[in-house]
Parts: structure tokens; C-alpha cells; sequence
């Protein structure tokens, strides 16, 4: 009885914080406090040193006004990264569903037919036995000299779904295998039912209660290598190029990558370079990387235990679930009014090329 | 028969990282094969081609000829050499729009094949200290030997502590059941701490305990000879660990409930006795099954703590700041790939060797 009042408890609790995550994801434009636009940020700032004014230059640390501190540009960081959500979710969300959208079919009929399971096998121990990477980072790295951000950004797609396939493929092959030796299955067969209707008839239902948790593994493990790869500067969307120190006769300009809209893998990646004089910058989007990639395991797990032991998750039809029903209702109704009275402060879209710099006008 | 075809793999693994990684190079943004060559007044471009029987005027039957044939891909060896010709004003490439092409790609794999036989890994290019300088290339060789040695300094002994805590907190856990549910939680988040984001505490804890010690306590980047070394060999042991005692723990747990433990200590085995000839005995299939796994997750925390550290190993050179670009990515690449192979190969030897093969007869 307790362990399943503790085991409704936490799927209650996953479930809310996932929901969190997701409103994050499509409302965080409109929560952002600040705009991000050249309009709204604060290059300079002036404090009293000794009794004397001084004008000091962003990025600027955490405070009443800033929450998690500014950077270099003067936009606030909390803005960028409630902005960001949505790209770098978003990203990893596409990435895995096109991993499943090619793995899944070739798996089931490669584990119902037996047709090319060794080299399924083969494919997956190649991508699988190196971290992909090692497969990835050279690619982009050579890459950024020679493509615009645009063509990398779809080359890097490709190599992110490509390194996933054969893993997820092998993994449902195994399971179709499985589950093909089953009696129902070979009733099908000898009652003369197509390949195709084996197995998207006969065993996809079977397999589509371990689709969700295996997704939510994948889209862990893809947020895992966009980290990785931020660290190494390589994330999408490309940036501004913000220069910190003008070139001199024997120096040249000192420049640095910001990202426009908050995709956290930018925000890592600047945050990494500038770690030992702006610590807040990395902290801050550590922090949102690491809280989402937690809710999501914590979701998965809770989720995983839900379909394992249905029985102590007792549930009446949504239609009849009043409690549920109202729950739903009321957080539709919540999104529905910030998209009617909240305002989108999403950052607009400035010109390719733009080099801002650290000694611009004053705003 | 196996032995064929892990080999096999590893020779597809590497001729992937070579293939995939030198994509960049068979985008073409100038002609490969021709060059523009202009003259001074009243001199000749065939008098210059003249002197250089590999070249030819292609546009010979132009008012002023300009273009001249190279062999394939050696404009970078053309270009100064009519540059220097005292009968030249100038020479350049002829700019392309950017496209990818299959006979430049294919001819800089071969070039790149025919260099790495040779023994040359690549080059780094330093950006010149002076604006107006062009950029030195240095051969990586030379700095190759140090890089590695320094890579395996805290990859091997970090990978030997996760080995030692999974198995070590494993058998604690399974031990004491309420340390045990705080490793649980413990070990459930430490999964969901990204590799970079263990780097960075470990960097700012540096900066604290400096902070409040009044000197360093630890190093949390490279400068000249000071290497950092706690924090890869803990980035590298720390993920590696949670993943060995995540299966470890359940591996050990199943065998200490199993009655053969029971009737082990009955008849009068110590605990640790009990430890070393049975359970650790019993849970080799388990930890040779996830080595592999834990190796690639400790190479990949090793690149980002690396990068992060500003590390001149094999992982982390690459994005040093004084750098302009680097060749030898494909090269170090590999051989950080080829050392993941080496283990599993390791721990498929090992599997044949030290796990008791209990399948029934027919």
C-alpha cells in the first residue's frame, strides 16, 4: 500500500517536473524577463570604487536586476536561456525522433525477416564501440572553415541521426527477434500474413509500450553529446562574433562566438571560455543543461516503473478521472492566457556578419 | 573467426574517423587544377610556363593569356614558385563557388593516406604573434610522443579508480543496506550529471579552496609545464564508476542473496574471503560486459576535461586558443578510437579466459 502511495508520488512528481520542462520549452519566450535585443542591453554600468564613479563593462554578475548576471553583449543570461530551451530541446527532439523514424522500421523488419541482421549488428558495433565523438568533432571542426553555419547545422543533423540509428535498430531487432518466436506469430504466418503485416499489425503493439522509455533514454543520451560537443564548439545555429579587445600593430582583435538566441550549447561553449573571469555564465547554463537532462532520467525511470508494475498505478479513463480532467483544463487554459496577454520577447533577427564589440556607443 | 572480424571492425572504425573527418577537404572554393598567373610588361607567359614542363597555357589563344595548368591539387606548390619568377607581377587561384567534389575529396584521402604511411600525422597552425604575419605550421610528430603520454597519465589511473569505487561501493552497498540507499540516490544523480558539467565543479571548488586557503590548492587549467592532473583523473573516474556500479551493484546483490554465499559463510568463510573467492569470481561476466561502455564514457570525459583544462593532450589541443587549426585531428582521433578497440579487445580476451561458461550440454 505505502509502496504504491511512494510509487504514485513520484510518477506525480516526474510528471510535473516534465510538464515544468516542457513549458519551459514552448512558453519560454513570453516568461523571459528581459528583452534580448539591442535596445534592452546593458553595456556599462557605473559603481562607486573608493568614492569615485567608474564605469564598468558588462558581462555583469548575478543580481536583483539580472538573476543569473549578464554577458559580454548585456543581455540578460535567465532571458538567453529561457529563449535557448526551445532550440536545444527542440534540436534533440527532432534528432531523436528522426533516429526512431529510420531505426524503428529497420529494426522490426530486419529482427521479424532476419534479413540483414549481421550487417545491422556490424554497423552497430562500429558506431557503438568509439564515442561518436570522436567520429563527430573532426568532421565539424574541419567543416567550420569550409560551410556557413546553415549547411553545418544539417551536416551535423545528419551525423547525430546517423551515429544513433543502428543502435536503436539492433535494440528493437533483438526484441522483433524475440517476440517473433512467439505462437500468435507463427499462427500469422502459416495463416498467410504478409511480412509487413507481422510486423506493423502483429508486433509493433507489443514493442510500443518500450517505445517511450526507450525514447526518453535516446533523447537523454542526444542531450549528453550536444554537452559534450558544446564543449568543443560545436552547436547549432551558429552566432555573433563579439570582439573583446580591438587588434592592435602586434596583436590581432580578440573575438569570442556568442549565441543570438540562447541555444545552450552556445551558452556552454562561451561559458567554457571564459570560465575563470565569468564563472555565473557557465554555472547558469550548466545548471539548466544538467536540471533538464535530470527530469527527463527521473521522468524516464518513473515512467519505465509505471509500465513494469501497472498495478500500482491504478487509473480510471481520462473522461471519467475528474481531478485529471480538471488539471488538464486549467493548465490549458493558463498557456492559452499567456499566449493571449503575455508578450513574446524572443530575440528579432539581425543582419549575417555583424561583428558587435565591446567599446560600441553607450545605450 | 573472431578474431578476423573484430579486426575487421577496428579497420572499418578507422577508415570511418579518416572518411568522415576529411569531409571538409573535398569542398572545393578554388580551382584545383588551374592557377592565374599575370606577367610584367612586355614579358611572356609561355616563356615562363617554358621553364616548367608540369605547367601549360591554357588560354593560349586569348589577347593576354592568364590561365596555367597545374598537376591536381599543388596550388599551394605552384603559387609561390611563379611567384618568385622575377617575370611574374603576381599569381593567384581562381575563386570557385563552394561545392563539394568527389575527385578532390578522393585525391586528398589518398594524399592523406600516402602522408599518415610516411609517418606524418599532421600539422598544428599557430597563429602568428604579429597580425601581419602568416601562420606557422609545426609538424605534430615531434609533440606527438608527450601528448599521449600525458593523455594516458590520467586516463589509465582514472579509469583504474572508477574499476576500484564501482566494485569497491558495489560490495558496500550490497553489504550495508543503508549505505547502500545512499549510494542509490547518490549514484542516480551522478548519472545525470553531464561529463562538462562535473569539470566545471571540480574547477570552481578549485577556485574556492584556493580562495579561501590564500594559494592553489590544485591546478584547473595548464600553464607552460604545470599539467592539471586531479581533475581529468577524477572527470575520467568519476562517470565510468557510477555506470560500473550501477551493474555491479545489481550483479553483486544478486550473488550475495544467492544460497551458495550463505552456505559459504556457514562453513565458516570470512566476509572477505567470501568477497575474493566467490562474488568477485561470479561478477566478472557483469564488469567485462560493461568495460567497454565505461572506457568509451572515461575517452569522452577525457576530451571534455581536456578542452576544458586547456590541455595539450591528444583530446583537448585542438581548441588551444594560440592555435589557427590543426591537420592532425583524423590522427589523434584515431588514436584515441584505437584505444578504446584496444581495451575491448582486452576485454573480449578476458571474457574468454576468466568467465565460467555454465551452458548445459545437449
Amino acid at each position: 500500500m505505502r509502496q504504491a502511495r511512494n510509487a504514485r508520488i513520484l510518477y506525480g512528481l516526474s510528471l510535473a517536473l516534465f510538464g515544468a520542462l516542457m513549458f519551459v520549452v514552448f512558453f519560454g519566450s513570453y516568461i523571459m524577463p528581459h528583452y534580448v535585443d539591442r535596445d534592452h542591453r546593458l553595456l556599462y554600468d557605473t559603481v562607486i570604487v573608493d568614492g569615485m564613479k567608474r564605469s564598468v563593462a558588462a558581462p555583469f554578475p548575478p543580481s536583483s536586476e539580472f538573476w543569473l548576471g549578464t554577458d559580454h553583449r548585456g543581455y540578460d543570461i535567465l532571458s538567453l536561456l529561457l529563449n535557448g530551451a526551445k532550440y536545444t530541446i527542440g534540436f534533440a527532439l527532432a534528432v531523436t525522433v528522426l533516429r526512431f523514424l529510420i531505426a524503428v522500421p529497420l529494426g522490426l523488419l530486419s529482427g521479424a525477416t532476419g534479413k540483414g541482421r549481421s550487417v545491422l549488428t556490424t554497423l552497430h558495433l562500429v558506431t557503438s564501440s568509439v564515442p561518436p565523438l570522436l567520429f563527430i568533432f573532426p568532421t565539424m571542426y574541419g567543416l567550420h572553415r569550409v560551410l556557413p553555419p546553415e549547411q553545418r547545422d544539417k551536416i551535423l543533423v545528419v551525423l547525430l541521426v546517423v551515429f544513433g540509428i543502428f543502435q536503436i535498430a539492433h535494440q528493437f531487432a533483438d526484441r522483433a527477434a524475440h517476440t517473433s518466436e512467439r505462437l500468435f506469430i507463427t499462427a500469422a504466418r502459416m495463416m498467410g500474413a504478409s511480412t509487413r503485416r507481422i510486423t506493423f499489425v502483429h508486433l509493433w503493439p507489443h514493442l510500443r509500450p518500450e517505445l517511450l522509455y526507450a525514447f526518453l533514454t535516446e533523447l537523454v543520451q542526444v542531450l549528453f553529446l550536444f554537452g559534450q560537443l558544446a564543449v568543443v564548439y560545436v552547436f547549432i545555429g551558429g552566432g555573433e562574433t563579439f570582439e573583446i579587445a580591438d587588434a592592435t600593430p602586434f596583436s590581432k582583435a580578440v573575438t569570442i562566438d556568442l549565441t543570438r538566441v540562447g541555444e545552450w550549447g552556445g551558452m556552454i561553449a562561451y561559458g567554457t571560455t571564459v570560465l575563470k573571469q565569468y564563472p555565473w555564465i557557465i554555472l547558469s547554463a550548466g545548471t539548466f543543461f544538467t536540471a533538464a537532462v535530470l527530469i527527463l532520467i527521473f521522468f524516464a525511470k518513473q515512467l519505465q516503473r509505471r509500465l513494469a508494475e501497472p498495478y500500482l498505478f491504478p487509473s480510471r479513463p481520462l473522461t471519467e478521472d475528474g481531478p485529471r480532467l480538471a488539471w488538464i483544463g486549467v493548465t490549458a487554459l493558463a498557456c492559452l492566457l499567456l499566449l493571449i496577454v503575455g508578450v513574446d520577447k524572443k530575440p528579432p533577427h539581425y543582419e549575417d556578419g555583424y561583428v558587435s564589440k565591446a567599446n560600441q556607443t553607450r545605450n | 573467426m573472431r578474431i578476423i572480424k573484430a579486426l575487421l571492425i577496428g579497420v572499418l572504425i578507422l577508415i570511418g574517423i579518416l572518411l568522415i573527418s576529411n569531409i571538409n577537404r573535398g569542398f572545393e572554393t578554388f580551382e584545383q587544377d588551374k592557377i592565374r598567373v599575370y606577367t610584367k610588361v612586355n614579358m611572356k607567359l609561355a616563356d615562363v610556363v617554358a621553364a616548367h614542363p608540369e605547367t601549360a597555357v591554357v588560354d593560349a589563344d586569348q589577347r593576354v593569356p592568364r590561365l596555367v595548368s597545374i598537376p591536381y591539387g599543388e596550388a599551394g606548390k605552384w603559387l609561390p614558385i611563379f611567384r618568385q619568377d622575377k617575370r611574374v607581377a603576381g599569381a593567384d587561384t581562381i575563386p570557385l563557388k563552394t561545392h563539394f567534389s568527389m575527385k578532390k575529396y578522393t585525391y586528398e584521402i589518398q594524399s592523406q593516406v600516402k602522408q599518415l604511411l610516411n609517418g606524418n600525422f599532421g600539422h598544428l597552425i599557430y597563429t602568428a604573434y604579429r597580425p601581419t604575419d602568416p601562420p606557422r605550421e609545426v609538424p605534430i610528430n615531434p609533440q606527438l610522443g608527450k601528448m599521449v603520454a600525458r593523455t594516458l597519465s590520467y586516463l589509465v589511473p582514472g579509469l583504474a579508480l572508477g574499476l576500484l569505487l564501482g566494485y569497491a561501493l558495489s560490495c558496500l552497498a550490497a553489504w550495508k543496506q543503508k549505505v547502500g540507499r545512499v549510494l542509490d540516490a547518490f549514484h542516480a544523480v551522478l548519472l545525470g550529471l553531464p561529463d562538462f558539467f562535473v569539470v566545471v565543479l571540480l574547477q570552481m571548488l578549485g577556485i574556492l579552496l584556493a580562495k579561501a586557503m590564500g594559494h592553489n590548492v590544485y591546478n584547473i587549467m595548464q600553464f607552460g609545464d604545470e599539467v592539471p592532473f586531479l581533475i581529468p583523473f577524477l572527470a575520467i573516474a568519476i562517470l565510468p564508476g557510477a555506470i560500473l556500479y550501477g551493474t555491479l551493484r545489481l550483479a553483486v546483490q544478486r550473488e550475495w542473496d544467492e544460497g551458495y554465499i550463505k552456505t559459504a559463510h556457514a562453513k565458516g568463510l570470512s566476509r572477505t574471503q567470501v568477497l575474493y573467492t566467490h562474488i568477485l569470481r561470479n561478477t566478472a561476466h557483469d564488469l567485462l560486459a560493461v568495460l567497454p561502455r565505461a572506457v568509451s564514457v572515461a575517452v569522452t570525459s577525457l576530451v571534455v576535461a581536456e578542452v576544458m583544462c586547456a590541455i595539450i593532450g591528444l583530446g583537448g589541443y585542438s581548441v588551444d586558443r594560440r592555435l589557427a587549426g590543426t591537420t592532425a585531428l583524423p590522427a589523434t582521433c584515431a588514436i584515441l578510437a584505437a584505444f578504446v578497440m584496444v581495451t575491448h579487445l582486452l576485454v573480449a580476451v578476458l571474457k574468454r579466459r576468466l568467465v565460467v561458461h555454465t551452458k548445459e550440454g545437449a
